[in-house]
């Protein structure tokens, strides 16, 4: 059975899908397959950082049945220099379809939650990652209750901090999901051998989860012209060597 | 110690006892069951309510107790009492109690098929 790894956050622009698209080529580069999925309907943005032709079927065609799961998966292994393979699931980012899915009833909803699950029975998947909507939608809660486990990614704010600790104790708990914190784009401000040396205690009182990774603002990351995987195209940079650990530990 | 051939059959005896036993007390549950759905139903007609769909917000709302289990009845879809406690690691007969609650509550639905109870979205 396949593992999932639900990627989320209570705000947005904090860098949770680039981490969730980068822990997918980090995993596959690695030798396991990868099933990565856009379930953020609001804001899909999977098609446009992978850069690929436009699929015979998103993954909302799946979730309305109009294909099957199989249709939905494609490869972008042979785009990249990968041990394993990477399957994405796109959503589709135009404006009619972002409306269709903030439109659905309760009863596609709870569907929604069974297809979902069905996908941990994939044959030859070993991960599954999901990119979701921040905060508490129908698309990220049904994430979070398929997860094996929630990497929840948030910044050093006073707001950020609140809100994700409430996620913490109410949302992922009430599932009883493995949650791990990924604190990112901290400023400079901070000691950097401070943190190294344990002073994230400062950050448990908020999040009672353990804190798998930190991670500073890297300012060539939010300057660059296009967006790269960078777990793919620079290995070498802080932030891939971070994203790597992660695949070591979950 | 073996058994005679007549201790075999009183105790066969005894197992059929047990059994019609335990449909006529699954044949009361299904009534109470019934009456009270018609007169939850009754009230949620009263109050304008919609029939529940066990959906994840849903599922937020529920005694954490029951979550669990709902929560195996959306990963299998059609389970018996024996099914979800493999799932969660409770008792069958501990299962059994909070499947009945959800069917009282709205959000499940009881089936029979021969001996076997199994219960649903």
């Amino acid at each position: 059975m396949s593992r999932i790894v639900a990627v989320h956050s209570s705000r947005g622009g904090v860098g949770k899908t680039l981490i969730a698209v980068n822990l997918a080529a980090a995993y596959a580069k690695r030798g396991r397959n990868v099933f990565l999925v856009d379930l953020d309907f609001r804001a899909p943005s999977l098609f446009t950082i992978f850069g690929l032709e436009r699929p015979d079927f998103w993954i909302n065609d799946f979730l309305n049945e109009r294909c099957k799961l199989e249709d939905a998966m494609t490869d972008t292994t042979r785009k990249y220099e990968m041990r394993g393979r990477l399957l994405v699931g796109f959503a589709d980012p135009s404006l009619d379809s972002v409306r269709d899915m903030a439109s659905k009833d309760r009863r596609w909803e709870m569907e929604t939650l069974r297809k979902l699950l069905s996908m941990k029975r994939l044959d030859d998947v070993d991960r599954i990652i999901f990119d979701t909507s921040p905060g508490v939608l129908y698309s990220s809660v049904n994430a979070v209750a398929c997860s094996d486990s929630v990497i929840v990614v948030a910044t050093a704010d006073a707001l950020d901090l609140s809100s994700t600790g409430r996620m913490i104790k109410e949302l992922y708990r009430a599932f009883g999901k493995k949650t791990y914190v990924f604190l990112n784009k901290i400023q400079p401000e901070y000691r950097w051998e401070e943190l190294d040396r344990g002073g994230l205690s400062r950050f448990s009182a908020e999040l009672p989860a353990p804190i798998l990774m930190t991670a500073p603002c890297y300012c060539d990351m939010l300057n660059a012209s296009r967006m790269d995987i960078y777990a793919l195209k620079r290995p070498e940079h802080p932030f891939s060597r971070k994203i790597y650990e992660i695949t070591e530990k979950i | 110690m073996s058994l005679n051939s007549a201790k075999v059959e009183e105790l066969l005896g005894v197992l059929e006892k047990i059994n019609s036993s335990l449909e006529r007390i699954e044949r009361k549950l299904d009534e109470a069951i019934a009456l009270q759905r018609s007169s939850s139903a009754e009230l949620r007609t009263k109050a304008g309510t919609a029939e529940q769909s066990l959906d994840v917000m849903t599922l937020l709302a529920i005694p954490d107790h029951l979550r669990k289990t709902a929560v195996a009845v959306c990963r299998l879809g059609r389970a018996t009492a024996s099914d979800i406690s493999r799932e969660t690691g409770r008792a069958r007969a501990v299962e059994s109690g909070y499947l009945n609650q959800l069917v009282v509550m709205g959000y499940l639905r009881r089936g029979r098929k021969g001996r076997d109870v199994y219960f649903y979205a």
